[in-house]
């Protein structure tokens, strides 16, 4: 057995067996971790309608999920809320409010009052709104946005997200809806 | 274990790392699935058009959780010519300017349409350097900054929309813009 220790089959030697796992180390090296597609959109595209949750908000177990517009027209977001109530709490304005689930189930949230926003109406005097902030997640985005409080019980959405949340984030494809599920990792792996 | 066995899975795990990358990804060629036709151009959430044929120049809330595309029309009148209905109506421009329009109504819209002043007409807009047919409506835009509204009627299957960018689009339609 006098073989030479590197040729171990015939054809073949180490040498190519370790370029070739060598060739698979450095394909980790420098490769993005992006698809084609994604490279041609960076951001996320998503569809004019889509499902969201509102991940601090529970019902039972699991977040309160909302049908959501995504309106490219409009500031900032905004949430349909019944029985709004102010109340002051350590000498804060707070809000007390009640959103629905897709099921039609009240959930009752209480949030500090962000700040109060007019809303123009197209006949009759303006509105004054409270803002509070809820965490909301559409698509694999989530982030922490301000909402006005507004009577949105003539729209089909519970829920219109606006350029607060929109804008950087994600592209709006109005040819498609529902095209994602709000699934948003909490802690990114490095 | 012997050496030939160590190499096998040497030369598998280096295979499964080499797609496990996006190097895969990158070499091999994307064909488009059938829903996917052709890439679409990302604009911004306002831009400007122009009318064509006459040139003018308006702008636009490119707005898809809106289903139709809406024009302002001043003092809109609605008259035969050669038995056909066509509609004249003012309109003012970015630049100050008022024009007359005039535009030939289409045969679907009904008299109590035309009565209850929701007249759809067909207008040729330029967006950058492609010109479409439009269905707009003629409407009272009077409360808001933009002359029109682009909704999904105008943008499906031809644009995107980045709510973080505006005005990415430069009219550039020359005589024969192209049409999709």
């Amino acid at each position: 057995m006098h073989q030479l220790w590197w040729k171990v089959t015939p054809g073949r030697s180490v040498k190519t067996y370790l370029g070739v796992f060598l060739f698979g180390l450095l394909s980790l090296v420098g490769s993005p971790d992006r698809t084609l597609s994604e490279e041609r959109y960076p951001l996320l595209v998503l569809g004019w309608l889509e499902d969201a949750t509102l991940e601090d908000v529970f019902v039972g177990k699991t977040s309160l999920q909302v049908r959501t517009k995504l309106d490219t027209g409009a500031d900032t977001s905004s949430l349909h809320a019944e029985s709004i109530t102010f109340f002051e709490r350590d000498k804060k304005e707070w809000v007390r409010f009640i959103v629905r689930n897709r099921e039609g189930k009240g959930i009752e949230l209480e949030r500090p009052v962000r700040r109060i926003t007019k809303i123009k109406r197209k006949n009759g005097r303006p509105q004054s709104r409270p803002v509070v902030r809820l965490k909301i997640c559409v698509g694999k985005s989530s982030e922490v946005t301000e909402f006005t409080l507004v009577d949105r019980s003539n729209f089909s959405t519970t829920a219109l997200i606006g350029r607060n949340f929109l804008a950087g984030k994600i592209l709006v494809d109005s040819s498609t809806a529902f095209t994602s599920t709000p699934s948003c990792i909490e802690d990114k792996l490095p | 274990m012997s050496k030939r066995f160590l190499y096998l899975t040497l030369t598998v795990t280096a295979f499964l790392l080499f797609r496990g990358s996006g190097v895969a990804e990158q070499l091999s060629v994307e064909v488009p699935s059938e829903n996917e036709q052709r890439p679409k151009e990302v604009i911004g959430w306002v831009e400007p058009l122009a009318i064509l044929p006459e040139d003018i120049r308006i702008e636009a809330k490119i707005s898809p959780s809106f289903t139709t595309s809406t024009l302002h029309a001043d003092k809109i009148m609605v008259f035969r010519d050669g038995g056909k209905r066509h509609v004249r109506f003012s309109l003012e421009g970015r630049d100050g300017q008022i024009s007359t329009i005039e535009r030939p109504i289409p045969e679907d819209v009904s008299e109590s349409a035309i009565k209850a002043k929701k007249i759809v007409v067909k207008m040729a807009l330029c967006f950058g350097s492609e010109k479409f047919e439009v269905d707009v409506l003629l409407s009272d835009r009077s409360g808001f900054e933009q002359e029109a509204r682009i909704a999904r009627d105008t943008l499906s299957g031809r644009f995107l929309v980045d709510p973080s960018k505006t005005h990415t689009l430069r009219p550039s339609c020359s005589e024969q813009g192209a049409a999709r």
